[in-house]
């Protein structure tokens, strides 16, 4: 997927994001229901996803990476901003919707889960999983449904003769692939990828992504693939978002960001992954501090806090996210100034050209 | 005997309603002074398992069935085998105390909510000293201060939930140091944490072993941190260890085809052209363990009539370097 | 115990690949439950003697040789009968059988006295014809479980006006069960009800629901059901009262049902799947009754099974102060209020018996209810 072509100017866009918030109540609340304090887990995110890319989205704990996720699809409110979906010719604010043309829009956008123990009902089968959104939006019922029960579960690599057995007969793996046929039988045109593979094992975790790379050829799918370790990302999008305390501070495509990264946080998260050679010991990059409370984020450029290069203007104003080169975003009053240490400077990359 | 730690042909059994069943089975390795072994392997391979016998905190439905771990007191030079010791016995718990110490991976299991961190830790430090309660608090915010609290005199009146995740990692580090232990076992000690903190624990880990020369046992299913940490690996798997051998041996050398996908497998930076290769096939359950070499099912360099017939015999390949492989018989 | 966390997660993980693997891959989330219910003998053993109660509860007539008011005049405050294999001669009688008696005065103290005559003996039969009555109020029958022919007999004693303890306590049995049913019920549909709407609904409605809920819980129980029962007309007729006081006992049990009720409907709108099935446009009534029901129902019902043994106990309170359940109407309350005073205890220690079974049924739920909460998350590692 790497060597795809990074989208250009005129790409058809299928997701537009516009000034996303999300905020979450937090501290005491009178008897009123108010008062108390506001987390702004996402604090003004915009960026557009392209039909038939992966986009990821990267980020420590606490970024605010899995609630973009989940506002984007309104599973969760957003606070503020627009999300707007491209079908056909047809631009749908998917913020403005009502709950009944929301589930219809649903029929487009899906999602797959981080946890497949916790995503799956315990108490269905999975033929019954997977044949739930055809049998809820009428789209197929009976022997009809069956049949695309096991077309998808096949296409997913599930073997069909388990169909009538309970997610608990299952591993990690199988289950996971029980998720994304369930996400994937109504043929969305867009599925939010929260963390797939973060709760597999090592040797599972290559099989559910060569499997998702494998489906987006066969369905023409476009993913946006929440991730928080920038590795795995490497291997699975197109182009990569970089979180940090509820706001974008770097989008690129997967190259530039890893060889030219703009934003010194981009620097320290890719100095810290571990190289899986003895003889090349990585130097992580040593943020200051700790990770400020995203409840009380800090003035100015979020990331001053932690930064090597941090000066006044970084206390005193927040950086905009702006174009520096094409295609590739940042937000730093620095960028291009500053000695980054990308992929190539990384031990990792002496063992890729041996 | 110059090692601290050595664990031979070790069986653990799990009873069940459905009958007994190997957990761990022939399990040996070997961890000197000083050193840090790395057990490697997918969930449900018995590296936990493994390390829970150590301190014998295996729960009441398994049990070791056969085979020793000898471990040697460093003040005393006495050999003990741990595995003849009564698992609830004074001798066992004089052991964890004293010299055998462990961490995990979820750190708020090992504090309790009610009492700040400096009580805690000062507990076990009169404990294991003869201090008074004033010097013994003195003793944890200099441990603190080690582990890199920053603030650690002021820290030390904080309660675990005003640590952040990193923070209570490095409290848990410096509650297990408080009993100057000569083997720290650490239990996925870094899975739980993001990258940039993970990085800097597995550090604060390795300047911590120079000072206190403390032999560890590092539990884990990344191989990337195990490039890191480890001087020898021992990669299990379905129960037995299948490739065990200094870090570069297995890193540059690996013969075992398990171990040779796993690090394909892992995601690693810097090669973007690469594709990940996948282990096709699932970790086998408990009871449907396949006859033969364990992993043959999934063996890309299956060999039929032998490999799902006999369990491949052990092959030292160099040194220290060990297979369990039937293409090295 | 976080501390063998990795190693039981092995022993959970054993428990997956059972060889009657096929079955277990196919089996409900019921049918787990089970399994693991199965593996607590005390449950299995409480749940047997919660299957005798039941069954005493269903056909007491049967099973009890006599009607609860019918007197036994010439035995009044008699001590159990024992039932006897070996006569007085030390001859073995296959068919056992109970001694004769004599009622006289004592001449001292002239109280009536009943001494043990074994001169005569009465075989103990199976399914002798006695008091009539209807079975299950459709059948009219005369046929009892067990009687003697020519006397009677009298297992536990008889009472004050020798009225036949056994047979009172079956039918006490019945009442006192099915008020703890009845009881049950109420408080079960209450919960669901005002913990579902405070649970789903949240916002204001959750506060208003669960303040009435913290009152009612801070109100001290026992002075509220003093109150409340002494409020019972004196007139009303058994049936009245029992229905009152099975309201009564139901009103206070069901706030902590709604608690819980409100508790996992929180945790569960949380859970993934829950989100997955709105994605993937279930209906709000589709998303409760498949989704979130089935999974918190098992929690319900060791929530209920754990709540039976304090209505039961309530009930007893209630009525062994007099405030409850009063004659002619039979409960284990009733019969313990008239153990109440010290010179019946001493002279007719026998009365206390109802006060066994209370206690049986008591552990009985509280065993069962242990081996259902630890079964009700089958799943768990």
């Amino acid at each position: 997927m790497t060597d795809a072509t990074p989208p250009s100017a005129g790409a058809a866009p299928l997701l537009e994001v516009k000034d996303l918030a999300v905020h979450f109540p937090v501290g005491r609340r009178g008897l009123s229901g108010r008062g108390g304090g506001v987390l702004k887990a996402v604090d003004g995110v915009s960026f557009t996803v392209y039909r038939g890319e992966t986009l990821g989205l990267v980020g420590e704990s606490g970024s605010g990476k899995t609630t973009v996720g989940r506002a984007v699809l309104r599973a969760l409110e957003p606070a503020a901003g627009s999300v707007t979906l491209y079908r056909d010719d047809e631009a749908i604010d998917v913020t403005g919707l009502d709950p009944q043309d929301l589930k219809r829009v649903w029929r487009h956008m899906q999602m797959i889960f981080q946890d497949p123990y916790s995503s799956l009902n315990p108490s269905m089968t999975v033929a019954d999983i997977i044949g739930e959104p055809l049998r809820v939006n009428g789209v197929a019922s009976g022997s009809e449904l069956k049949e695309q029960v096991m077309t998808i579960a096949g296409r997913c690599g599930f073997n069909v003769a388990h169909l009538n057995r309970y997610p608990h007969a299952f591993s990690g793996g199988q289950r996971q692939r029980v998720a994304i046929a369930r996400a994937l039988v109504l043929h969305p045109a867009f599925v939010v990828c929260d963390e797939p593979v973060s709760a597999l094992d090592v040797s599972i975790q290559a099989q559910v992504l060569n499997l998702l790379k494998e489906l987006q050829g066969q369905f023409g799918l476009t993913y946006l693939f929440i991730a928080h370790d920038l590795a795995t990302v490497a291997y699975a999008c197109d182009r990569v978002a970089v979180m940090y305390l509820g706001q974008l501070v770097e989008v690129a495509p997967t190259e530039k960001l890893y060889y030219t990264p703009l934003h010194p946080y981009t620097e320290a998260l890719m100095s810290a992954i571990p190289v899986g050679d003895p003889d090349l010991p990585i130097r992580p990059v040593q943020l200051k501090g700790e990770r400020p409370n995203p409840s009380d984020p800090p003035a100015g450029c979020r990331f001053h806090t932690r930064c090597r290069f941090a000066q006044d203007v970084c206390v005193a104003k927040a950086p905009p996210l702006a174009e520096f080169a094409t295609g590739h975003y940042v937000s730093c009053h620095f960028a291009g100034d500053l000695d980054l240490k990308g992929a190539m400077d990384h031990p990792a990359s002496t063992v890729a050209r041996r | 005997m110059d090692n601290i730690l050595e664990v031979s042909d070790l069986e653990i059994m799990l009873s069940a309603d459905q009958g007994t069943v190997d957990v761990i089975q022939s399990v040996s390795f070997k961890l000197a002074p000083g050193k840090t072994l790395a057990l490697v392997g997918e969930s449900g391979c018995g590296k936990s398992v493994t390390a829970a016998s150590i301190l014998r905190l295996l729960p009441r439905e398994l049990e070791i069935t056969r085979g020793s771990i000898l471990f040697r007191s460093p003040d005393s030079g006495e050999v003990t085998d741990i595995a003849k010791l009564a698992p609830r016995g004074s001798a066992i718990r004089d052991l964890r105390g004293n010299d055998i110490a462990m961490i995990f991976q979820e750190p708020m299991s090992s504090f309790s909510p009610l009492y700040t961190i400096g009580n805690q830790i000062g507990e076990v430090v009169q404990l294991h000293r003869k201090v008074s309660k004033k010097e013994a608090r003195d003793i944890t915010a200099g441990l603190l201060d080690k582990v890199g609290i920053p603030d650690a005199w002021a820290a030390v009146d904080r309660y675990p939930h005003e640590y952040s995740g990193g923070m209570r990692q490095r409290a848990m580090i410096a509650k297990a140091l408080s009993c100057d232990p000569a083997l720290l076992i650490a239990d996925e000690p870094t899975t739980a944490l993001d990258v940039t903190i993970q990085a800097q624990i597995v550090e604060l880990m390795q300047e911590l072993q120079q000072e206190f020369h403390m032999a560890i046992i590092f539990i884990t299913h990344d191989l990337g941190v195990v490039a890191q940490v480890a001087d020898e690996v021992c990669i299990m798997y379905a129960g037995r260890v299948v490739e065990r051998g200094q870090v570069r041996d297995i890193f540059h050398e690996a013969r075992h085809p398990y171990t040779r996908d796993l690090l394909h497998a892992m995601p690693r930076l810097g090669n973007l052209e690469e594709e990940l290769v996948a282990i096709e096939g699932n970790v086998p359950g408990l009871f449907d363990m396949p006859t033969g070499c364990r992993f043959h099912p999934r063996c890309a360099a299956f060999m039929a009539d032998t490999c799902n017939v006999r369990t491949p015999d052990l092959t030292q390949v160099s040194g220290s370097h060990i297979v369990e492989c039937h293409l090295y018989d | 115990m976080s501390r063998t966390t990795g190693a039981a997660g092995v022993v959970g993980a054993a428990a997956k690949g059972s060889p009657r693997t096929r079955s277990y891959e196919v089996a409900t989330h019921w049918q787990l439950m089970w399994w693991k219910f199965r593996r607590h003998h005390m449950a299995i053993v409480g749940l047997s003697v919660l299957g005798i109660f039941l069954v005493i509860s269903l056909v007491p007539e049967f099973l009890a040789p006599y009607r609860a008011h019918t007197r036994d005049l010439r035995y009044a405050q008699g001590p159990p009968m024992g039932i006897h294999f070996f006569d007085s001669t030390g001859t073995f009688h296959a068919r056992p059988f109970v001694y004769g008696w004599k009622s006289e005065r004592d001449p001292v103290t002239l109280r009536r006295i009943t001494t043990v005559d074994e001169s005569k003996l009465y075989p103990m039969q199976w399914f002798v014809k006695a008091e009539p009555y209807k079975l299950f109020k459709l059948f009219d029958t005369d046929i009892h479980l067990f009687g003697v022919e020519g006397s009677k007999v009298h297992l536990f004693g008889t009472d004050q006006i020798g009225r036949d303890v056994f047979s009172r306590t079956i039918y006490a049995t019945r009442t006192s069960l099915s008020i703890g049913f009845i009881g049950v019920m109420i408080a079960f549909v209450l919960g669901l009800t005002f913990g579902g709407i405070s649970g789903y609904v949240g916002g204001m409605m959750d506060l208003v629901v669960m303040r009435v809920v913290e009152f009612i819980r801070s109100i001290p129980t026992l002075p509220l059901w003093l109150a409340l029962a002494a409020a019972l007309p004196r007139d009303w007729s058994a049936t009245q009262v029992y229905i009152a006081v099975t309201v009564i006992l139901a009103m206070i049990g069901w706030t902590h049902l709604a608690r819980r009720v409100r508790g996992k409907l929180l945790a569960l709108r949380e859970e993934d799947f829950v989100l997955a099935a709105r994605l993937s446009g279930c209906s709000h009534v589709r998303i409760i009754g498949r989704h979130m029901l089935p999974s918190f129902m098992s929690y319900l019902i060791v929530d209920l099974t754990i709540s039976f043994p304090y209505i039961i106990l309530a009930e007893t309170a209630l009525s062994f102060l007099g405030l409850g359940m009063r004659e002619p109407a039979v409960s284990w309350g009733v019969l313990l209020f008239s153990a109440q005073n010290v010179r019946s205890l001493v002279l007719m220690p026998w009365l206390l018996i109802p006060g066994l079974f209370v206690i049986v049924a008591v552990l009985a739920f509280n065993f069962v209810g242990d081996g259902a909460r630890d079964a009700a998350d089958p799943y768990a590692k």
